[in-house]
């Protein structure tokens, strides 16, 4: 039953693990390369899944000091199958399951615990442009209206009317506005356009731009709505203490949590009805104390972001404001880098690179290591960050913390 | 299809809006499911729904998805007096209705067909236009 946790067994598993090493592919020069190769056909594979992910590993495993053989355990996200990963990669993992990034996490948290591995590699690669892959549609059902897939028979398939029609019921409920929620959209794309890796550097926007932008499905505008882009993303978990001797500063993982909202999920009641907070709230109540930390310690928020509500509702859930009030807590800067919590620092999925749940991982890292130390993009003297991953009921979230030398 | 599925749209075809009730413990369910979510029995009746319910959301897709629904085309979740939430949309005529929170709604049935062939399909309705 969700939010009944032995919390003395979960505080034995604080800052056992860390994080050692970060890479990512080129998103914007991918990007850029695919929209000059790819102008007027879309989806003629210039880029490959696998091709990507071995990139993004290459370069965590550099960042880390380390060499490929010293891999035991291995995390697979996006459209790559576990085994030819581990066939392309050249790794034979004592350990190796698939999974987003936070599942990853808290899985190879246990797995090293369980003394199965000590250090494992998480990757992700998803050439999900250049495969034109359909999140929502007729693509997706492909059988006649009456096929039953979400609500195709209604016309209803996407993923962002879903997120949508959650925000037209907090508007209906709390008075929440669309101008309030732009401040998610401006926010992010102004983090993008500090970060020259991100897919919209340099494309700043304003929250007039927001409320002109179109509407996709209303009252969701475009820029509510994230990237489709190719990429691939890894990182390295480590056992603590043989971190400690590595060549960067470690980043312990100190607090997990997870909480699932499943029953009566398609019908859209704890959407809906609860805008998932039940889940936020066990989650909560497991990291925070896991980890011996509040809201109020945590430097640096990343949050899950095919859309912008992700942001709005899960701030209001894990009690950074109140039930409503996330309208407006959003305002004045306030999630910005500067600001009281900044929030998806790299551009997040809105503006960075859709790597669903990945790309914030690294993020986190670099920012809780200073590396970003003597530019605009480092959140000052950063010791704690926080991901939140709350997607359609199920809601993970972990937190990081600056190791010791 | 699904199975399950499939007996709500023959029912549908005969213009009758009908959901799976648990024959153990009388929890209804929507969609369609094999078993009864809360005592896990397969034994279940086809029960008649009212088609009474209020709005909770509402969206308008201004891209069009499927050439069935052309933009721009509402898509409404009703409460259904009985308990589940019903995601559907309505009639072409009432696209340029002003929707509003807790605003009753009640069933209409409405012909149609898709390259697969004719099928009945239910719609909701605000009450009283
Ligand atoms: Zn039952």
């Amino acid at each position: 039953m969700a939010g009944v946790v032995e919390l003395d067994r979960l505080k034995r598993l604080k800052d056992t693990v860390a994080v050692i090493g970060v890479g990512e592919t080129d998103y914007r020069e991918d990007y850029r390369a695919g929209a000059r190769g790819n102008a007027t056909e879309k989806g003629s594979g210039t880029l490959n899944s696998y091709q990507l992910a071995a990139k993004a590993l290459k370069r965590a495993l550099d960042d880390a000091g380390i060499d490929k053989s010293a891999i035991d355990g291995l995390v697979v996200g996006g459209p790559m199958s576990t085994e030819r990963t581990c066939e392309v990669l050249g790794i034979n993992a004592s350990w190796c399951v698939s999974g987003d990034a936070p599942r990853g996490i808290i899985a190879a948290v246990q797995a090293i615990n369980a003394g199965l591995c000590h250090t494992v590699a998480l990757v992700y690669g998803n050439a999900q442009r250049s495969m034109d892959t359909a999140y929502g549609g007729p693509r997706v059902t492909d059988a006649g209206i009456l096929s039953y897939v979400y609500y195709a028979p209604w016309g209803m398939t996407s993923q962002g009317g879903l997120y949508s029609m959650m925000f037209r019921r907090h508007q209906l409920q709390y008075g929440t506005t669309e101008e309030q929620l732009g401040a998610v959209a401006v926010a992010f794309r102004k983090h993008a356009s500090m970060n020259p890796n991100a897919v919209m550097y340099g494309k700043p926007i304003t929250i007039e731009d927001y409320m002109e932008s179109r509407y996709i499905s209303a009252p969701f505008h475009l820029f509510d709505y994230c990237l489709i882009n190719d990429g691939g993303v890894a990182f390295i978990i480590q056992r603590a203490d043989m971190a400690k001797d590595g060549k960067n500063l470690p980043i312990n993982v100190s607090g997990i949590g997870w909480s699932e909202l499943d029953v009566d999920s398609t019908q859209l009641r704890p959407r809906l009805k609860d805008f998932y907070k039940p889940a936020h709230h066990a989650v909560r109540e497991q990291l925070y104390p896991m980890a011996d930390v509040t809201q109020k310690d945590v430097d640096v928020y990343a949050t899950y972001d095919s859309f912008s509500t992700h942001l709005l509702f899960s701030l209001e859930g894990f009690g950074f404001c109140g039930d409503g009030e996330g309208g407006a807590f959003i305002q004045d800067g306030r999630i910005e880098i500067g600001g009281e919590i900044p929030c998806n620092t790299s551009g997040g999925m809105l503006s960075e690179s859709y790597m669903q749940s990945w790309n914030h991982q690294p993020e986190l890292i670099r920012q809780l290591r200073h590396s970003y130390e003597g530019t605009e993009r480092q959140v000052q003297g950063a010791q704690v960050g926080q991901y939140v991953h709350d997607v359609a009921g199920k809601c993970l979230s972990v937190i990081y913390t600056r190791g010791d030398r | 299809m699904d199975p399950f599925a499939t007996e709500f749209w023959d029912y549908a075809n005969q213009r009758e809006f009908r959901m799976q009730q648990c024959d153990e413990c009388q929890k209804l369910r929507w969609p369609a499911a094999a078993v009864c979510d809360h005592c896990l029995s397969p034994d279940y009746s086809w029960v008649p729904i009212s088609g009474k319910g209020h709005v909770l959301s509402w969206i308008v897709f201004h891209r069009q998805y499927f050439p069935e629904y052309p933009a721009l085309h509402t898509a409404v979740a009703v409460e259904l007096d009985e308990g589940p939430i019903f995601v559907c949309c309505m009639p072409k005529e009432f696209e340029e209705t002003e929707l509003a929170d807790a605003m009753p709604m009640e069933l209409v049935w409405e012909e149609s067909h898709d390259r697969h062939g004719d099928y009945v399909i239910p719609l909701f309705k605000p009450v009283g236009m």
